[in-house]
């Protein structure tokens, strides 16, 4: 070997061992989330053109030869602007508090590090874990920011002196609170007719039917139970996300959803546990536990409505719990599913799924 | 295997060949998230390569490529501000190995990013010509006669001395 490929190797050997020692796994969960976003995007776009198409459609073809047929979910959806399986309106979310924003303030790549790089909205969680790194916007005093968090968190920061509404940087900042929510929304944006327009746009959405207000646990694990989480067909299917025992998100799913979900469930393997894939990736705070409950419309059976409980946690037994004690295992493509559809459970996002 | 499984596994190496490639803790991450993003894209794809680590890599290298093409006309940002020319020492003083190195990692640098990628598959990976042609899309003739020129410019440089490299004579 030649001198100078002696020192080419040095060379590179060098820079490889100066290679950050990043969080690559949460770079996956941000590259995945974008490339749904896309895809989200796309269908939307493609949906409109049809939507567009059988509009056309119902106007000009004569009124006997449309079907009329229509399914109607048996989860009904919160009465409100959103529901059904419209296509939903860009939106911040956070235990029924939806603030409409756009789609490209809810990029998961606007936030790095807890800290915005670019326009974002995102919820700011006490029991999140972010990536050890320090990022600095080039221009923070051009990025607009929209964020929802716990009012308990928040009264910290509020407390008894006010916030000024101009920032040092110029920013304005504004803030709300909506007590059904128990949320602070706070909006800080370089102008200031855009930021009173985003925080005129809080609204709330009451939980749908099925969502209790408060986590609730299905019957213990019975070992014995046979058969499967899931017998019959399902129809409909709710998604209900809680942090620390209280309702966060809450997701009516369309029939694709549904179909994906209950896919999901039947393939998860029976028991409890933490598959070491999964249990490697969790970046949940000691104490903390993430819970969904999925609520499935199963009209085949004697009983219509099938409630499963879905417990994760840093490796502690997790996994799918019917009511009478039958027993799924998380498997990764279950949690990043429901990540994605409810992400109230925040100690996933950034390496799972994301908010 | 899903995404994070494989990037559990092979994400690390990823890391540190982006920075090999591009010298920079943060673009090697923004690298590592571009290439991820389009594999994730072409998810079922790589499933089914036979290597799916070469698919991924070359996913990066022409990412890599791309974003250099991309910065070539604008600023290039860099981590520190290297000290003027000739505000060190002259030639007898001990710290001419350090600026010797220096040197070299700055002939590297100024060799076009292409022919560096070759130097860095073939150096750092380990790579053979066929696995570096196939990662850059290129003939096997193409990147011998790369690696070769690239590795006579550099010869020349660290032979030329280091006073010289600093007057600002053509790469």
């Amino acid at each position: 070997m030649s001198d100078v490929e002696a020192r080419l190797r040095d060379t590179f050997a060098a820079e490889a061992a100066a290679a950050p020692d990043a969080d690559v796994v949460a770079l996956a969960a941000v590259a995945r989330g974008r490339v749904r976003r896309e895809r989200r995007r796309r269908a939307a776009v493609g949906a409109a053109a049809l939507g567009t198409l059988v509009v056309v459609a119902a106007v000009l073809v004569p009124r006997s030869w449309s079907t009329g047929a229509t399914v109607v979910p048996a989860v009904r959806a919160p009465s409100g602007p959103s529901t059904g399986t419209a296509p939903e309106q860009p939106a911040l979310r956070f235990r029924g508090a939806v603030v409409p924003v756009p789609a490209a303030y809810l990029d998961p790549a606007a936030v790095r590090c807890g800290t915005p790089v670019a326009d974002a909205a995102y919820v700011a969680r006490e029991d999140q874990a972010t990536r050890a790194c320090l990022e600095t916007p080039e221009h923070p005093e051009r990025i607009t920011t929209v964020v929802l968090e716990d009012a308990t968190t928040a009264d910290g920061a509020l407390g008894a002196v006010p916030w000024p509404r101009m920032m040092p940087d110029g920013r304005t900042r504004v803030w709300t609170r909506l007590p059904e929510a128990d949320v602070v929304l706070t909006v800080v944006s370089p102008d200031p007719a855009l930021a009173e327009r985003l925080l005129g746009g809080l609204r709330f959405e009451p939980a749908p039917d099925g969502c209790p207000a408060e986590a609730i646990r299905t019957a213990d694990a019975d070992p014995l139970a046979e058969g499967g989480l899931l017998r019959g067909r399902v129809t409909a299917a709710l998604v209900c996300s809680y942090t620390r025992g209280r309702l966060d998100t809450t997701r009516v799913l369309s029939a694709n959803e549904s179909a994906t979900l209950t896919t999901r469930l039947r393939a998860a393997p029976p028991g409890l546990g933490t598959p070491e894939p999964f249990c490697a990736t969790v970046r949940l705070r000691p104490g903390y536990e993430a819970h969904w409950l999925l609520v499935l419309d199963t009209p085949e059976g004697v009983t219509p409505r099938t409630t499963l409980h879905v417990a994760a946690g840093p490796c502690v037994a997790s996994g799918v719990t019917a009511p009478d004690g039958a027993t799924a295992r998380l498997t990764s493509d279950l949690v990043s599913l429901l990540t994605t559809l409810a992400p109230g459970p925040s100690s996933f996002s950034g390496v799972v799924g994301g908010t | 295997m899903e995404l994070e499984e494989y990037v559990a596994a092979r994400g690390p190496a990823l890391l540190r060949l982006a920075h090999v490639l591009c010298g920079d803790a943060h673009r090697a991450q923004d690298l590592v998230q571009t290439a991820l993003v389009d594999a994730f894209r072409h998810w079922r794809r790589v499933q089914r390569a036979d290597h799916p680590d070469a698919y991924v890599r070359r996913i990066l290298v022409n990412a890599h490529l791309a974003a250099v093409r991309k910065r070539s006309s604008g600023e290039v940002p860099v981590g520190e501000v290297p000290e003027p020319d000739g505000a060190g020492p002259d030639g007898a003083d001990p710290a001419d190995g350090v600026a010797g190195r220096d040197g070299f990692r700055a002939a590297l640098d100024g060799l076009p990013p292409r022919a560096r990628t070759v130097l860095v598959l073939r150096y750092w990976s380990d790579l053979d010509d066929v696995a570096i042609a196939d990662a850059l899309g290129v003939s096997r003739v193409t990147v011998r006669a790369t690696a070769s020129r690239a590795l006579a410019t550099l010869r020349e440089r660290a032979a030329t001395p280091a006073t010289t490299t600093t007057t600002g004579e053509a790469p």
